[in-house]
């Protein structure tokens, strides 16, 4: 049976043919495509996530923790350097303490910096100390162990006698050093005991 | 739930109106119409019986009903052919090129389809068995149009002939007794099929039938008492052969008239021999010999209910003949009544509906209209089917969005956890570069107190220090010593500067230890020798200094290395 199609029903299918293509391109579609578009979101940021595992997450924080530990100890041992009356106040204290007999103390003029690579700088410190050689000893190690960075540089011991009693005459050069904190550790907070960023 | 229809029935002289419940007739309206023999003339007064039509249809309350045509026309073609075709369909077209042989006019303004009964199911060659109706173009649309003014809705029009022959040979084929003759009577043809047990041996009609034997009664005849011949009308024709059929001679027919059996018998004998020759030729073509006497004969349609017709038809061919009691009811004056042709035809209207002509016109128009009723209900089901996918994708968008909203945060999290990463790095980086710095910087240090210590505990009584000095450059610190080493009386001239400097020499704290200078000299009024040295001291490792505690000066508590 052949099937004699009119010109208008023909007309009318293009039609429909039409608008139901459009429909689907204007309904479906967008919709279709930004399903796609979520679900790779979705994809990407579940492999995002499978590279984040607990364990790093722990090792980021024992390691900041132990960095603004470390932060802390550098900015504590730089402060000396830059407060030469406390770092009067302290040598006083020592000999004081050890019974030795400051004749000079001069803090010197800041040097300039010995490195670019790592910038630090350092103030030289002259001391003139009298007392028993055990005593003059044991106050140069308390000075060396003070919470700076301390260098000692030159020292000279020299026997004399004072009011009959043998004395040691001693002249101590050191550098009190500053370690300036480099852009990435200038950030690092001194956190609590959990160590967090 | 079966549905109401209208079935017209059009034949030579009437229109049957029958109200059908499925495909029972319940009532029937007859409307008496002298249809001519002419093609124009038949259809004008096919169109000029709408009104009458519509009358009856208003009477048995079937207005708005679908009509189905069963009709008799003079351009109608029914025609039976059985077809060596393998294929059902080659059958059909075959069936149809010959039908248009017969036609008087030009297949291009015909209607014309074509029913396959069957294929024989056994025999060699097996037949396929076709049924083929045809009509004029206009004579189908007159059809149509009168209907439709009737107030009913035109369906289709069949031939009854066409529709008649396929439900007869239908049954024969599906018969499951051997095969026997079968012989159908209509009112305007015969037709006569040996066939059963899935078979038709063979199958012809015959132009005779109850409107034949009725008009043959119509010839003068002469009364038994008065010399005036008298000339039987329709009605009164129809009504002797239906109430006496073949009577006795000295049977009364017409009381009033003074008919008697010895008037109507010479007048049926001709047609009555005519249609027994045709069976006898029928049987010698369609059996062999050893069966042709054996065979019996099963009458049906509306001619079987004439009296003494199978009884006749026995005696002459000298067969059993059997009546199919369905049709004793019929009544040739009800329309309604049961064992017409248009109760056989109204109870095969479904499974015949195949042979329903339409006018080209009503043909294109009904494809037209459902090819419009596909394509709007195609566009809606895409349409729907659009609206559902779209709900669909909506769903999973939505949650889709959530997902991603919270991959989103997560993924948001990680970056700012690797960016903290990446400043941590950078950080141990940097830290890494100061500690180098600092390592560098405060290492090579001595311990000053345990190198004096060490200088207080190794110099003997006879050696007496001067100067003690230290000094640090180039990552080294370097020492210097001076002093008398005295003689003793003991000794003489020797000193113990030689044992002092090898003590200094084993000391851990000392290396490269030289004796630099030596002179003879005097400390006081003590001879000796007066000595310098130098050495390098060994560096001690400085340790981490600790955190401070809460509230220290910053007095050293450090650990000892």
């Amino acid at each position: 049976m052949n099937i004699n199609i009119p010109r208008e029903l023909a007309a009318q299918a293009v039609i429909v043919l039409a608008v139901c293509i459009g429909a689907w391109i204007a309904v479906v579609k967008p919709r279709a495509a930004e399903l796609v578009q979520l679900e790779q979101t979705i994809s990407e940021s579940s492999s995002s996530l499978n590279s984040m595992s607990p364990e790093t997450v722990e090792n980021l924080q024992r390691k900041i923790a132990s960095v603004q530990k470390r932060v802390a100890q550098v900015k504590l041992h730089n402060q000396l350097a830059d407060d030469s009356s406390r770092l009067y106040g302290l040598v006083m204290d020592l000999a004081d303490e050890h019974r030795v007999q400051v004749q000079r103390l001069q803090p010197g003029l800041e040097l300039k910096k010995a490195n670019a690579e790592s910038q630090f700088a350092a103030m030289k410190l002259d001391l003139t100390v009298e007392g028993r050689y055990e005593a003059v000893a044991a106050f140069l190690e308390q000075i060396t162990n003070l919470e700076a960075f301390i260098r000692p540089v030159s020292l000279q011991i020299t026997p004399t006698t004072v009011d009959g009693t043998p004395t040691a005459t001693a002249e101590f050069g050191c550098e009190v050093l500053s370690f300036a904190l480099a852009e990435p550790l200038m950030g690092v907070k001194a956190g609590g005991a959990d160590g967090q960023p | 739930m079966k549905t109401k229809t209208i079935a017209l029935g059009l034949v030579l002289d009437r229109i049957d109106i029958l109200l059908c419940h499925g495909d029972r007739i319940v009532a029937g309206r007859r409307v008496d119409i002298a249809f001519d023999a002419d093609t124009g003339a038949w259809s004008e007064t096919v169109k000029g019986a709408a009104r009458q039509v519509r009358a009856a249809v208003a009477e048995l309350k079937g207005n708005g009903l679908p009509a189905f045509v069963f009709y008799r026309s003079p351009t109608e073609c029914s025609e039976y052919a059985g077809l060596n075709f393998r294929s059902a369909d080659e059958a059909q077209q075959a069936a149809i090129l010959a039908c248009a042989d017969s036609l008087s006019y030009p297949l291009d303004v015909a209607c014309c389809q074509a029913l396959v009964l069957g294929r024989d199911a056994s025999g060699s060659p097996r037949q396929n068995h076709v049924v083929v109706a045809a009509d004029r173009d206009d004579a189908i649309g007159a059809m149509a149009e009168m209907v439709e003014e009737a107030g009913l809705k035109f369906r289709w029009a069949a031939p009854l002939d066409a529709v008649i022959i396929s439900s007869f040979a239908k049954m024969v084929m599906q018969s499951s007794e051997p095969p026997i003759g079968h012989l159908y009577i209509g009112e305007h043809r015969s037709f006569f099929v040996i066939g059963g047990a899935g078979n038709i041996l063979f199958a012809r009609p015959i132009s005779i039938g109850i409107n034949a034997l009725a008009a043959s009664l119509r010839r003068p005849l002469r009364p038994i008492s008065g010399n005036q011949t008298i000339e039987l009308d329709r009605k009164s024709a129809q009504a002797i052969l239906h109430e006496h059929g073949f009577p006795e001679r000295n049977q009364v027919v017409d009381q009033e008239r003074g008919l008697t059996g010895a008037q109507i018998i010479p007048l049926l004998q001709p047609l009555l021999q005519r249609f027994i020759v045709e069976l006898r030729q029928s049987l010698r073509f369609g059996m062999p010999e050893n069966q042709r006497q054996s065979v019996s004969l099963m009458i049906c349609g509306p001619g079987s209910a004439i009296p003494g017709f199978a009884s006749v038809m026995g005696d002459e061919l000298h067969l059993t003949v059997n009546c199919d009691p369905k049709y004793a009811a019929f009544d040739f004056t009800k329309p309604a009544t049961g064992g017409s042709e248009m109760a056989d035809a109204v109870a095969q209207r479904k499974p015949l509906s195949v042979l329903g002509l339409l006018p080209q016109r009503v043909a294109k128009d009904r494809q037209t209209n459902r090819l419009t009723r596909w394509l709007w209900t195609g566009a809606a089901t895409a349409l729907l089917l659009i609206g559902a996918d779209a709900a669909l994708f909506n769903c999973r968008l939505e949650f889709a969005r959530q997902e991603a909203q919270a991959a989103q945060a997560r993924t948001d999290d990680v970056k700012t956890l690797q960016a903290s990463g990446e400043r941590l790095f950078a950080a141990i980086s940097a830290m890494n570069s100061l500690e180098t710095a600092i390592q560098r910087e405060t290492s090579g240090s001595i311990n000053l107190r345990a190198c004096l210590q060490e200088l207080s505990r190794l110099t003997p009584e006879s050696v007496r220090l001067t100067g003690i000095s230290f000094h640090h450059a180039e990552g080294r610190t370097n020492g210097h010593v001076a002093g008398y080493a005295l003689g003793t009386q003991t000794s003489g001239s020797r000193t113990q500067l030689e044992p002092f400097i090898e003590q200094l020499r084993h000391s851990p704290l000392f290396e490269k230890v030289v004796l630099a200078n030596v002179q003879a000299g005097v400390l006081g009024d003590m001879p000796g020798q007066r000595f310098e040295a130098n050495f390098i001291g060994v560096s001690t490792p400085r340790h981490a200094p600790a955190i401070a505690a809460a509230g220290s000066k910053g007095s050293t508590g450090g650990a000892t290395p």
